[in-house]
């Protein structure tokens, strides 16, 4: 806490008095009917706009989502338990808006953008919306950058373009945040900002997420917007477009950014909530007609926006760059059920998924990616030229040992060939393992791929494979760092290159242990 | 959706009845016809026989009639026979009074409560109200109140809008600005 002397105070004080518009202006009033539940009926406000701000006495505020011949159906969006039957609702004529721009970096904020990380007030200049528009056809670009996760299965299987939409599926504690998480922590000094939304999480949850982002330096280029698991509903169903509006800002202005939805399925179970209680008709699971719209319009916003764009936006501050808003949504299945309601919404939206799935998991291989079931529908345009080239093959090798493995159960002698595409299959299978927290940089995926596409783990002990990874790591960071350099800045795959990697691999078998 | 409130029941009473009489030029009558068919909605007794279960509808209405007496003329006596046959007697005070909110549409006539800390003077109301006769763009009828506890200014509605100009509201403003 700041100290702060009494004189500070009354300084304090005398700007906002000053700062003060005590005008009398017009406004629309009403008085409540009913509280109940975090929803409000309010009598009159005749002139109330959908979505717009209602103001209650004690400065709380409400958001008017049903609007009726004589009465406004509002949720609170704060505490509500200070409000009471007969007391008066204000129009404000504003509709809902969060502080945007890069003073959020760093910080923790709620679905409104309030502080709550304790660091003091945020100076951010400008507000923008809530609800938005995404940008038309005509201000699209297509994705061709990779935004590079850090981790092997993911760069090298379902890779991830700057604009895609990247859904992580699968049941609870089976790592569906590890990955979000890695993939932030990935992305420093990358350019690439992002904002991870908690949604409906326990406080404990995020202060981890918090922890572990700032001991890996990753908080300097991360807003974390957090609705708790004891915030009102309504904050859970704000948050995430919250978030989007922060994060539109970067990709508005030619830069890059990543936002994190950590969970949707708690996002639309708030939603329900909020429809029930507005005696909305409930449907399909008793979500309202209206969940898949919930989930369009704020995925949509996720998107490459061309250089006009840009440059019309900033009118012309910004030329020639484009800029983009990655998303990794994630839901929550219910035993691995995928047909679900929610899922299935999911999946139609985003441009793939990764698939998680918990006895790939309870068996050890951690991330529990599913190969099969895991795809990117538009990264495989912004795969890096060299992931590009030697990860192909591990997507085929792993679908071969898959089926293999299935077959070779019943089979008792199996002939050389099936035999190699099995320890082949296991091997891959293993050296897709990755710890948490430790993502890979393209060179050092590059290198794994490299050893792994060659047959150099051929004579290598399955239980041995990650140690092997670790030690030609090791190998290749000190004896070849220049080559390694190259391969991070220019991300392309040649002869010199394949050379320098089949040298490098070779020189390590030959000399070292591991 | 909210559940059906009465006024939701009595909108279709009071369009039929606001029609009818707009036709017959009558609408200053069936005003003071409705008002009194209210006054006598809400009165304990005869609500009393109109939540009765054991009397019959035509008991009902003959006795709402009887008690309304010759304040209601031939139509309205009809229109009360209509409410009955519907059971929708109860709704009669929403009906005057969107009857009401409709005659005041039509006649482009606003009600405006003033209230005052203070009682204001004759020129002041008058200043007041043309002003507020061109900003509403309506004819006004005032309605005056007098509330100390609004310590200064005064406090205007109109229907929905309200304009705040009283020291305590300011107060307020600035004790909610200096929390916040």
């Amino acid at each position: 806490m700041q100290q702060l002397n009494p004189s500070e105070i009354s300084d304090i004080i005398k700007q906002r008095i000053e700062k003060l518009d005590v005008a009398s202006e017009a406004r629309n009033q009403g008085t409540i009917v009913s509280v109940s539940d975090g929803i409000v009926q309010i009598h009159g406000l005749a002139d109330v706009m959908f979505g717009e701000m209602i103001e209650f006495p004690g400065g709380v505020f409400g958001m008017a989502l049903n609007l009726e011949r004589d009465s406004v159906g509002a949720v609170v969006l704060g505490d509500y338990l200070q409000l009471e039957e007969g007391m008066t609702a204000q129009c404000t004529g504003r509709i809902l808006e969060v502080p945007v721009g890069p003073e959020m970096v760093g910080r923790v904020v709620d679905a409104l953008g309030n502080p709550i990380d304790g660091k003091g007030p945020i100076d951010a200049k400008l507000t923008d919306a809530v609800e938005k528009v995404a940008p038309g056809v005509i201000a699209r670009e297509p994705v061709d950058q990779p935004v590079q996760t850090g981790l092997k299965s993911i760069d090298a299987m379902v890779p991830i373009g700057r604009g895609q939409r990247e859904l992580i599926i699968g049941d609870r504690q089976i790592g569906k945040s590890a990955i979000a998480i890695d993939a932030i922590i990935n992305q420093k000094g990358k350019g690439i900002t992002c904002v991870y939304v908690a949604v409906g999480q326990k406080q404990s949850t995020i202060a981890n997420v918090v922890r572990k982002l700032e001991e890996h330096g990753a908080m300097e280029h991360t807003i974390i917007v957090a609705a708790g698991a004891s915030d009102p509903a309504a904050m859970l169903f704000l948050a995430p477009y919250a978030g989007c509006t922060m994060g539109e800002y970067f990709r508005d202005r030619g830069e890059d950014a990543m936002i994190v939805y950590d969970d949707l399925t708690k996002q639309a179970w708030a939603y329900r909530q909020i429809s029930l209680l507005l005696k909305r008709p409930p449907g399909r699971e008793a979500y309202p007609g209206d969940v898949f719209y919930l989930h369009s319009r704020l995925l949509e916003r996720s998107a490459r926006v061309n250089a006009d764009y840009v440059e019309q936006f900033t009118k012309g501050e910004v030329k020639g760059k484009t800029g983009s808003l990655t998303a990794l949504p994630i839901i929550e299945t219910q035993g691995g059920d995928v047909s679900a309601f929610v899922p299935t919404n999911v999946i139609s939206i985003t441009d793939g998924q990764i698939f998680l799935e918990t006895s790939l998991f309870n068996s050890g291989i951690r991330p529990s990616i599913n190969a099969g079931l895991s795809v990117s529908r538009v990264g495989g345009a912004a795969q890096t030229k060299i992931i590009k080239k030697l990860g192909g093959g591990v997507r085929l090798a792993l679908a071969q040992y898959r089926e293999l493995a299935a077959f070779s159960q019943f089979a008792s002698d199996l002939d050389e060939a099936t035999r190699k595409q099995l320890e082949h299959g296991q091997r891959v299978t293993e050296l897709m393992k990755q710890k948490q927290y430790s993502p890979m940089s393209v060179a050092d995926m590059a290198i794994s791929l490299f050893a792994a596409n060659e047959g150099y783990l051929d004579d290598v002990d399955v239980a041995k494979v990650l140690g092997f990874e670790k030690a030609l790591l090791d190998f290749m960071r000190s004896e070849h760092a220049d080559l390694l350099d190259k391969i991070n800045q220019s991300g392309g795959y040649d002869d010199e290159i394949k050379n320098g990697l089949k040298a490098g691999v070779e020189k390590f078998k030959a000399t070292q242990s591991w | 959706m909210a559940e059906t409130s009465t006024s939701t029941a009595a909108r279709p009473y009071a369009k039929a009845a606001f029609e009818f009489a707009r036709g017959q030029q009558a609408l200053e009558a069936w005003s003071g016809m409705l008002s009194t068919a209210a006054l006598v909605a809400v009165d304990a007794n005869v609500k009393a026989v109109l939540d009765n279960p054991k009397l019959s509808t035509e008991h009902k209405v003959g006795t709402f009639l009887d008690v309304c007496g010759e304040a209601l003329d031939d139509s309205a006596r009809n229109f009360i026979r209509t409410l009955g046959e519907q059971d929708r007697l109860a709704a009669l005070p929403s009906v005057a009074e969107l009857f009401e909110a409709q005659k005041a549409e039509q006649e482009q006539r606003v009600e405006v409560t003033l209230v005052s800390a203070f009682a204001l003077e004759s020129e002041q109301e008058e200043k007041l109200a043309t002003a507020l006769r061109k900003r509403l763009n309506r004819d006004i009828s005032i309605t005056t109140q007098v509330d100390s506890t609004l310590l200064g200014g005064v406090i205007i509605r109109a229907g929905d809008t309200v304009i705040d100009g009283s020291v305590r509201g300011k107060l307020a403003r600035l004790s909610e600005a200096l929390n916040s």
